[in-house]
C-alpha cells in the first residue's frame, strides 16, 4: 500500500510503486487521502454496499454458471476476486478513517483527520500494519531544499518539513512498539540522495534563502524495529559530511539487508527475466551484518 | 476394402524403417536439447560468457575444446575417461568436484555428458539460429487424405497448421475439443482481429449464412475492416514502447502520434513485415524518403529523453543508444541482448565486442537527449508546404549531396550544433544542462565543429536585455582572429518568425552571413551587453547551425529568402525521427568496458554478430535488408510467434522475448518454423495472410470447453486441445464497453486524447501539465488513442497488466485481481456506459435481460442465468422505486430536470448491464 504526503505525488510517479519486471500483481496499490482512498473503491453514487453486495452475487452466480459450461478454472478464481474486491470495499475505508482513534492517539501523532499530511499517514501505517498488509510505503514531497525559494529552502522549508514529521515518526515507532508490532515490523526511513554539506548558490547569484543542492557521496538512513540493532549508528563520513570514510554501505546492501530481515537470502530469491534468474539486488549487494540485532 | 488398405499401411511403414537404418553414424546424445541445458543451469555462471574460471568457457566450441590454464583442454573428445569436465564431476575432494560447491549432477546428467563426449562432443547449434526449413507436414499424405475421405480417421484437420497441432497432441496422449458453437466463434474472431466485438447485427449475419464458406466471409471482411488495423497496432504499441510524454523525472509532453498512425496504416494496408521492419529501422536512408518512411522512424525515437536539470545530456543519449540496440533485439529478434553490454552472453554465443559493433548501427544518429526531440520532421502547413516545394523545383537539378543537405536545413532544420556542444566556459554556463546563457564579457568554446565553408548562420537564440548584445567569434582561441561580430538585436522577438512549440523557450531565429572557413573550427564566442547587470545573462542560445550554401545557378536572394523563411515557419506538427549524421558529424562507436559509457574502450566498426551472420553490412538500412531476409533464422520465428500468442493466449515458445537456450522450449517446432516459412515465402511476409491461414485452421475455431482431462494434462493450454478463452486486455475491456453502449466513436487515428479520468491521477512535481478531458466524440474513441504519460498512465491500463512503456514490453503478463473487478464494476467509464446501453432498450425485466444477452453474446441466455439477473433486477427495481434520493443520485439528475418517466426501471437496467458487462462473458473472450 502507498501513501503519498507533501501535497504531489513523487517525481518517478508510479513506478516509484510498480513492479518492475515482475507481474502487475505485485505492483504497489496507492490509497489517496483526496477522492476515494483507492481508485475505483467507491460505488457510483446512489450505489450502496448492500446494493454492490447484490450485484457481484448475482455476477459470481452468472460466473458459477459459465464454470459448469466451460470449466476453465480462470473463472473460479475470478469469482474469488469479485469476493475480495467486496471485501476491500468495506475494509479499505474503515482502516483509512481514523477519526475513531482514541484522542491520545491524536496527540501523540499530532493528526487531525481529514488532512492530507505524513502524520496522517504514519498512523495509517500503524493501522495497515495491524491489519496484515505486509508492505506499507510512505512518501512525502517537498525536501528539494535548493534555497530557490522560501518552501524550499533550508531555513524556512527544511524546517517546517522537520516539524510535520519528527513528531509522526516517533509516534509511530512509540505506538508500533506500544502494541507489540515494532519487533515484527521493520521501519526504514531515508530518501533517493542527500544534500550537499555546503551551500547551493544557484546561477552564482546570492539567493533570498539557503539550500543545499543534491549530494550522492554520502548521507544517511535510519532503520528501526525487526531485526534492527537499535541505538546503534554505522558508517561515518568526513568532517565536512561530504565523502564516507569508513562503513560505507550502497544501496544493493540496504536491499540485501531489508530481504535478510524479512526472512530472504537475497542471492536466492530470483525472478526469470530476459533470459536468466534476476535478483532484486541484481548482482551486486551484502547483508550489512552489524547493524543487525 | 478397409483390410486391403491396412496392408498398403503396412508395406509403406516398411519401407520407411528400411530407409531410416541406412543412414550414417548414429548418436545418441543431442548437444542442443540435452547437453546445453545442462551446461546453462550448472556450468555456465563460471565457465561462459561473464566468468572463465580455470581458463574454461562452454560458451563457444573453441574454447570448450582449447587449452585451459592447467595448459590440457579440459574435454577430449572421444575420451570421457582423460576428460577433466567428467572426471571432475566425480572429483571426492570438495575444491575439485565440480558444480564447485554445488549439488552434484543428477546420475542421468552425468551420462549424457559423458555418453556426449564418447560420441566426440559435437556442438550444435540451438534449435532458433539453424535456418528457417520448411518442415514436412505429420500424417499428411495423400493416404491419411484418402482415410478422411472415406470417413476412416476424424477428418478434423482444416489446413496444415491442425497436422501439427494433432501430431503433438497424439504424442502426449491429448485430443482436441469440437468446432465452437458460431456465436462464440464470431466473438472470438472479432476480438481477434478487430479488437473490437460484434454487433447485433453482425451475429445475426453470421448465424444467418448457411454457406459453407460463412466462416471464411467472415474473416475476409474483419481482414477488410479499419478496425484491424487498430487492434494490432496497439499490440505493437507496447513493443515499440510507444507513449505521448518523454519520461524521466519531467516525463513532459511529446509529439509522435503520427507515428502510431504509420502502424495502424501499416497493418491495413497489410504491408509486408519485412518492409515494415525495414521503414521503421531506415526508413530515412531508403533512396527517396517520403514523410510516411521518415514517421517510421519514430519507433526509435519512442526512447526515453532527460530533460531534469544536470543531467548529462551524453549519458542519455547513449542509454537510449543503448535501448535501441536492445529493443532491436528482444522484439524483432528475440533475443536478449542486453546482458552483452557488460560482458559477453552468460549462454548463447554472442560476444561482449559484438555488442558494440551493433550498437555502432544506431550510434550514428543526429539526436542527442534534446528537450525538444531533434530532430523532427516538420510538417508544414499547406503554404510552407507549396514553397518548399518550389525551392524543391529548383533543386532537382542540383547534384544527390546538395539536394539532400539542403532537405536536412529545410525540412528538419538540421544539422543543428547543439549548447552541450560548448566547453571552456567564462562568466557563462550551460544552464539547466539545456541552453547557454553568458553575462557581459563572458565567453565559451565550440570544438571543432564543422563549418565546411559555408557562409549562412542560424542562430536560434534570445536577448535578455533591453539592449543589443554582441557577438564577438573568433578563431582557434580567445585571442584568435575575429570572424565576425554579430549583432542580437532586441527586437529579434518582433523582427524574425518564432516557430512555436519547439520548446518551452521559443527561440526566435536569426540568420547572419559570415567569412567562409573551411573544414572543422574551434570557435570561441564572447558575448558582450553593457546594459546587463552582472549577475543578468547577455542572451540565451538554444542552438544555431549553418546553412548550405546557395547554388551559384540558382538565383541566390529569392531561393535564399524564401529557404529561410521555410527555416522560421511554424510548422503545423512535428514528429520525432531518425536522421543519419552527415559525414563531418559522424561518431565513432567504441566499446565500452565492463558496459560503462564512461570508459570507452577500442573503436568499433558496424557488424552483426558472428552467429547470425558473417557478411558485411554497412549501415542502418543494410541490417533492416539481413533481418527480414532468406539469411535471417529468427524474423519469422519471432514474429509469427507473436502472432500466435495474441490469438491463442500463450506463444509456442511462451518467452516472446527469449528464443535463445535460456528461453522456454518450442512447445511444437515443426508448427512453429511451419508457419514462419509460409509466413516468409508463402504469404511473402503479408501480416493478414498469415493471420487468416491461424483463423481458419480447425485448431483456432475449437470451443474452448475444457474436458476434466485437459483440465489436468494441458492446464495451459499449450497443446490447443480447446479453443482459447482469453482475458481481455484493458484496451478491448474499455472499447467493448464503449461499443455496446453506442458511445465508442469510431474515429481512425489523430492526437492522442483524453477521456475521463479520476482526479488526482496525474499529481506530479515539476510539471504544468494537465489532464483536460476531450471533448465530444474524443471522449470515447478507442483505448489505443488515450493520452499516454510514462509516469502516469491510465488507470486501467495500469489494473489490467500493461507496462508503463518506459522500455519496450514484449508479453504482458495477465493476471487476475481485485483491483480489476474495482475497475470494472466503479470506473465511471463503465458505468456511463452500462447506463447507455440500459437506455437503448426500451423494454424492461426478464425481456431486457434476454434481449441485452443475446445482443452482446449472439446467443440466448440460459434459464439459471436468466433467473439469476431477473431476480437481481426485481430486487433492485423495488429498491429503486421506493428510494428517489438514491435513484437521482445514481443518474446525476436534478428533481425537476430531464428526469425520465420511470427512473427506477433506467437504474435498474444499468445495474443489470453493468453486471452483464462483468460477467465473464464479457471479461473474456469465448
Amino acid at each position: 500500500m502507498v501513501l503519498a504526503s507533501g501535497g504531489k505525488n513523487p517525481d518517478a510517479g508510479k513506478s516509484a510503486w510498480g513492479s518492475g519486471f515482475l507481474p502487475s500483481v505485485y505492483q504497489g496499490v496507492q490509497c489517496r487521502s483526496a477522492g476515494e482512498p483507492v481508485l475505483f473503491i467507491q460505488n457510483p453514487d446512489g450505489v450502496n454496499a448492500d446494493i454492490r453486495k447484490a450485484s457481484i452475487e448475482t455476477i459470481n452466480s452468472v460466473n458459477e454458471e459459465t464454470f459448469k459450461e466451460f470449466g476453465d478454472p480462470e473463472t473460479v478464481a475470478r469469482i474469488a476476486q469479485y469476493e475480495m474486491a467486496y471485501k476491500m470495499q468495506s475494509s479499505v475505508p474503515e482502516v483509512m478513517d481514523i477519526s475513531k482513534e482514541p484522542e491520545y492517539i491524536h496527540q501523540l501523532y499530532g493528526t487531525k483527520p481529514g488532512e492530507e499530511a505524513f502524520a496522517n499517514n504514519c498512523l495509517l501505517a500503524r493501522k495497515m500494519v495491524e491489519q496484515g498488509v505486509r508492505f506499507v510505503q510512505l512518501f512525502d514531497w517537498g525536501w528539494d531544499s535548493h534555497g530557490t525559494s522560501k518552501s524550499g529552502s533550508v531555513d524556512w522549508g527544511l524546517h517546517q518539513k522537520c516539524l510535520e514529521t519528527d513528531r509522526a515518526i516517533s509516534a509511530l515507532l512509540i505506538d508500533l512498539e506500544q502494541r507489540g508490532l515494532l519487533d515484527e515490523t521493520l521501519v526504514v526511513w531515508g530518501g533517493e540522495f542527500g544534500r550537499t554539506p555546503m551551500q547551493e548558490n544557484r546561477e552564482g547569484k546570492t539567493q533570498d534563502y539557503f539550500g543545499r543542492d543534491h549530494h550522492t557521496d554520502a548521507f544517511t538512513m535510519w532503520l528501526a524495529g525487526g531485526g534492527i540493532k537499535p541505538g546503534f549508528s554505522f558508517g561515518e563520513t568526513d568532517e565536512l559530511g561530504y565523502a564516507t570514510v569508513n562503513g560505507k554501505t550502497s544501496i544493493y546492501d540496504l536491499q540485501a539487508t531489508i530481504l535478510h530481515c524479512l526472512g530472504f537470502n537475497h542471492e536466492e530469491f530470483t525472478f526469470p527475466f530476459q533470459g536468466r534468474n534476476f535478483r532484486l539486488t541484481d548482482v551486486y549487494g551484502k547483508v550489512i551484518k552489524p547493524i543487525l540485532a | 476394402m478397409k483390410a486391403i488398405i491396412l496392408f498398403g499401411a503396412m508395406i509403406l511403414g516398411g519401407i520407411w524403417t528400411f530407409f531410416q537404418m541406412g543412414s550414417g553414424p548414429s548418436y545418441t546424445i543431442d548437444y542442443s536439447t540435452q547437453v546445453k541445458p545442462i551446461l546453462n543451469k550448472n556450468c555456465i555462471a563460471c565457465h561462459g560468457g561473464v566468468k572463465k574460471q580455470g581458463g574454461f568457457s562452454l560458451l563457444f566450441q573453441e574454447e570448450a575444446l582449447g587449452k585451459t590454464k592447467s595448459g590440457k583442454p579440459a574435454i577430449i573428445p572421444g575420451q570421457p575417461e582423460k576428460s577433466s569436465f567428467i572426471q571432475r564431476l566425480h572429483a571426492k575432494n570438495p575444491e575439485e568436484k565440480m558444480p564447485y560447491q554445488r549439488p552434484s549432477l543428477s546420475k542421468e546428467e552425468v551420462e549424457i555428458l559423458t555418453t556426449w563426449v564418447k560420441e566426440g562432443a559435437r556442438w550444435g547449434e540451438h534449435w532458433a539460429y539453424q535456418p528457417l526449413k520448411d518442415p514436412s507436414i505429420p500424417n499428411d499424405n495423400w493416404w491419411s487424405r484418402a482415410l478422411a475421405f472415406i470417413g476412416f480417421n476424424s477428418g478434423w484437420e482444416s489446413n496444415e497448421i491442425d497436422y501439427f497441432v494433432a501430431a503433438e497432441q497424439k504424442k502426449q496422449g491429448l485430443s482436441h475439443t469440437e468446432k465452437a458453437s458460431k456465436p462464440d466463434l464470431l466473438r472470438r474472431l472479432y476480438l481477434d482481429l478487430t479488437g473490437l466485438p460484434p454487433t447485433t447485427a453482425e451475429y445475426q449475419e453470421f448465424e444467418a449464412d448457411a454457406s459453407n464458406n460463412a466462416y471464411e466471409k467472415q474473416v475476409d471482411k474483419l481482414l477488410k475492416s479499419q478496425h484491424f488495423g487498430e487492434k494490432w497496432a496497439s499490440m505493437w504499441m507496447d513493443l515499440a514502447r510507444y507513449a505521448d510524454t518523454k519520461g524521466y523525472e519531467k516525463d513532459d509532453a511529446r509529439t509522435i502520434w503520427k507515428y502510431r498512425d504509420y502502424v495502424i496504416s501499416a497493418f491495413n494496408q497489410n504491408k509486408p513485415y519485412d518492409l515494415f521492419l525495414k521503414e521503421q529501422l531506415a526508413g530515412d536512408l531508403l533512396p527517396n524518403p517520403t514523410e510516411s518512411d521518415y514517421i517510421a522512424t519514430a519507433f526509435h525515437r519512442n526512447t526515453t529523453n532527460n530533460d531534469e536539470g544536470g543531467t548529462v545530456d551524453e549519458e542519455f543519449r547513449t542509454a537510449a543508444i543503448l535501448d535501441r540496440v536492445n529493443t532491436t533485439w528482444e522484439v524483432l529478434q528475440g533475443t536478449s541482448f542486453g546482458c552483452v553490454q557488460c560482458h559477453s552472453h552468460p549462454y548463447d554465443p554472442i560476444r561482449h565486442e559484438e555488442y558494440y559493433k551493433f550498437m555502432a548501427f544506431f550510434n550514428n544518429s543526429r539526436d542527442e537527449d534534446i528537450p525538444d526531440d531533434s530532430p523532427y520532421y516538420r510538417h508544414f502547413k499547406q503554404q510552407d508546404q507549396g514553397k518548399l516545394d518550389s525551392l524543391k523545383a529548383y533543386l532537382i537539378s542540383q547534384p544527390k549531396q546538395i539536394q539532400k543537405e539542403w532537405t536536412q536545413a529545410l525540412r528538419f532544420v538540421e544539422p543543428k550544433i547543439h549548447p552541450h556542444w560548448a566547453d571552456q566556459f567564462v562568466n557563462g554556463a550551460l544552464a539547466d544542462n539545456k541552453y547557454l546563457a553568458v553575462r557581459n564579457g563572458g565567453s565559451l568554446r565550440f570544438k571543432a565543429v564543422p563549418l565546411m565553408g559555408k557562409t549562412s548562420l542560424l542562430i536560434a537564440g534570445k536577448n535578455s536585455g533591453p539592449a543589443p548584445t554582441y557577438i564577438t567569434i573568433r578563431q582557434g582561441t580567445k585571442t584568435g582572429p575575429i570572424v565576425t561580430r554579430l549583432k542580437l538585436d532586441t527586437t529579434l522577438q518582433e523582427k524574425y518568425a518564432k516557430p512555436k512549440g519547439l520548446w518551452s523557450k521559443g527561440w526566435a531565429y536569426a540568420f547572419y552571413t559570415i567569412p567562409s572557413l573551411p573544414g572543422k573550427q574551434d570557435l570561441v564566442w564572447e558575448f558582450k551587453n553593457a546594459k546587463t547587470k552582472p549577475d543578468q545573462n547577455t542572451a540565451s542560445i538554444g542552438f544555431w547551425m549553418m546553412i548550405p550554401e546557395v547554388p551559384a545557378d540558382l538565383k541566390p536572394t529569392d531561393f535564399q529568402k524564401i529557404a529561410y523563411q521555410i527555416i522560421s515557419a511554424s510548422p503545423e506538427t512535428t514528429t520525432p525521427v531518425m536522421l543519419e549524421n552527415p559525414t563531418e558529424f559522424t561518431r565513432t562507436t567504441r566499446l565500452f568496458k565492463r558496459g560503462s559509457w564512461l570508459n570507452p574502450g577500442e573503436e568499433m566498426t558496424r557488424g552483426i554478430p558472428a552467429l547470425f551472420s558473417k557478411k558485411p553490412v554497412s549501415n542502418r538500412l543494410e541490417l533492416a535488408e539481413w533481418m527480414g531476409g532468406k539469411e535471417n533464422p529468427l524474423t519469422a520465428r519471432v514474429a509469427v510467434n507473436r502472432f500466435w500468442e495474441q490469438l491463442f493466449g500463450t506463444g509456442i515458445v511462451e518467452t516472446l522475448e527469449d528464443m535463445g537456450s535460456q528461453g522456454l522450449a518450442p512447445v511444437n517446432q515443426g508448427l512453429l518454423d511451419h508457419l514462419a516459412y509460409q509466413f516468409q515465402y508463402k504469404f511473402k511476409y503479408q501480416t493478414k495472410d498469415l493471420l487468416k491461414y491461424i483463423v481458419m485452421s480447425a485448431s483456432y475455431q475449437q470451443s474452448s470447453i475444457i474436458s476434466e482431462k485437459d483440465r489436468e494434462k494441458d492446464p495451459n493450454n499449450r497443446y490447443v486441445t480447446r479453443g482459447p478463452r482469453i482475458r481481455l486486455n484493458p484496451e478491448q475491456l474499455r472499447d467493448q464497453a464503449l461499443l455496446w453502449s453506442g458511445l465508442l466513436a469510431t474515429k481512425l487515428g489523430g492526437a492522442s486524447v483524453m477521456p475521463d479520468q479520476p482526479d488526482g491521477i496525474w499529481n506530479a512535481p515539476y510539471s504544468g501539465m494537465q489532464w483536460e478531458k476531450s471533448d465530444g466524440e474524443d471522449q470515447w474513441r478507442r483505448s489505443l488513442y488515450t493520452y499516454w504519460r510514462r509516469s502516469s498512465p491510465y488507470p486501467t491500463m495500469v489494473s489490467f497488466d500493461a507496462g508503463t512503456r518506459d522500455v519496450c514490453l514484449s508479453r504482458r503478463i495477465r493476471t487476475n485481481t481485485p483491483m480489476q473487478a474495482l475497475n470494472t464494476l466503479n470506473d465511471p467509464v463503465f458505468i456511463e456506459a452500462s447506463q447507455f446501453f440500459a437506455r437503448k432498450y426500451s423494454i424492461t425485466g426478464a425481456e431486457f435481460i434476454k434481449k441485452g444477452y443475446l445482443d452482446l453474446f449472439g446467443k440466448p441466455i440460459s434459464e439459471n442465468k436468466l433467473a439469476k439477473l431477473n431476480a437481481f433486477y426485481a430486487n433492485m427495481l423495488a429498491y429503486y422505486s421506493k428510494n428517489n434520493k438514491e435513484t437521482l443520485a445514481f443518474l446525476k439528475l436534478c428533481p425537476d430536470n430531464n428526469v425520465p418517466k420511470d427512473p427506477a426501471i433506467l437504474v435498474a437496467k444499468t445495474l443489470v448491464a453493468n453486471a452483464l458487462f462483468n460477467i465473464d462473458e464479457s471479461i473474456n473472450k469465448p
